[in-house]
């Protein structure tokens, strides 16, 4: 009888365990490989010959599709700047101002939690360095908010949000990227 | 009490096996993967123009609203493969995956001076067999020498605006991947 509980008590653990720390591992995304700047995230090395498990099982769990190394580099961001770091909301205004790591094309675009582009009353999902109104030439003003905004206005819906900051053609490495200067964003209100 | 100890480390010993192997198999097992969506959007050999995806549909997720997109999967187990496309977009990528979405070859279009493209994604012992009866001239081709017997490829192409996107549509619905052809070229090389 004692062997059987400890039995199960063992099996049991080793199934919580097991399941519970893989679970949690790839629902926090790959936790291996990231450089962060400022509140963006890139995986560099995700999609490359070398990417490590973690990095597989994720992507191949979300059904995305990274940029490979020769296309550009892919910058996450889900929540706002400062010193509470909180996940970006559908019901709230956020800023997103500063300057764009150089590359010879970048898009700028929104998404929610799933991955798929918001329904929004626009059919606009985002920004790209030829769309975009600028006061100076290398900054970036962009307002995330689900009401109408003045000028560089993204429109939200939904619940939280994941923002996907695109450098095609970059100079920019995972090596270099965390001395680079990318755009903050900054919480306003909310509904 | 030794016993509930040893059976509790055990447990977590077993838990750590559980992670390892749930990390490795998830990318052949996942069934919402890049792989998965590519196979859904038809027949092999063929490219097929990827549909954006909104909140509540299916497909990729996490595209680049900006960019038009082609996948197409071929089998190199028969033949060589050639990839060509001709694309006038102020930005375009190429990206050859496995069905892993592991990245064996990328590059954009600074890396042709042409706007035509043209991939060939051969097998060492193919390769190895032209060579050896002919002399070859790939110096306008991308070769991209790899044993995965299943591929994919993807083109990403920059629009601006819609009259630019129907054009770059058109350009994306004209790219093929064929088995390779030798073709002669005048000094009796093949290319």
């Amino acid at each position: 009888m004692r062997l059987i509980v400890l039995l199960v008590l063992t099996l049991s653990l080793a199934f919580t365990t097991g399941v519970g720390s893989a679970h949690l591992v790839l629902e926090r995304g790959n936790v291996f490989g990231a450089v962060t700047s400022g509140v963006w995230t890139a995986w560099p090395d995700a999609s490359g010959t070398d990417a490590d498990p973690y990095s597989r099982a994720h992507f191949s769990r979300t059904g995305r599709l990274p940029l490979a190394p020769g296309e550009g580099l892919e910058l996450y961001a889900s929540s706002h700047s400062g010193p509470v770091r909180e996940p970006l909301l559908g019901s709230c205004t956020y800023r997103i101002v500063g300057s764009v790591p150089s590359a010879r094309l970048w898009t700028l675009s929104v998404y929610d939690e799933d991955g798929h582009l918001l329904k929004t009353k626009t059919s606009r999902y985002g920004f790209h360095a030829r769309s975009i109104l600028r006061s100076r030439s290398d900054q970036i003003d962009i307002t995330l908010s689900p009401t109408v905004k003045p000028g560089n206005w993204l429109p939200s819906s939904g619940e939280t949000l994941r923002l996907l900051l695109r450098l095609y053609d970059t100079p920019v490495t995972g090596l270099t990227l965390a001395g680079t200067e990318t755009p903050r964003i900054v919480k306003e209100a909310c509904l | 009490m030794r016993h509930f100890v040893k059976a509790c480390l055990a447990g977590v010993l077993l838990g750590g096996i559980v992670h390892i192997l749930i990390i490795l198999l998830i990318p052949h097992e996942a069934s919402k993967d890049a792989w998965s969506e590519i196979n859904r959007l038809g027949a092999q050999d063929v490219f097929h123009l990827l549909p954006l995806s909104q909140t509540g549909a299916n497909g990729l997720s996490e595209q680049d609203p900006f960019m038009l997109q082609a996948v197409c999967r071929f089998s190199t187990t028969d033949a060589a493969r050639e990839i060509k496309a001709s694309i006038q977009a102020p930005f375009w990528s190429i990206g050859l995956f496995n069905p892993l979405g592991i990245s064996l070859f990328s590059a954009n279009d600074s890396a042709s001076d042409e706007r035509n493209l043209r991939l060939l994604v051969i097998t060492p012992l193919q390769l190895a067999g032209l060579e050896d009866n002919q002399d070859v001239d790939f110096s306008d081709a991308l070769l991209v020498e790899t044993s995965e017997p299943e591929l994919f490829v993807i083109l990403r192409a920059f629009a601006d605006n819609e009259q630019e996107r129907e054009l770059i549509r058109a350009e994306l619905n004209t790219a093929t991947c064929l088995p390779y052809q030798p073709e002669l070229i005048d000094d009796g090389r093949i290319r």
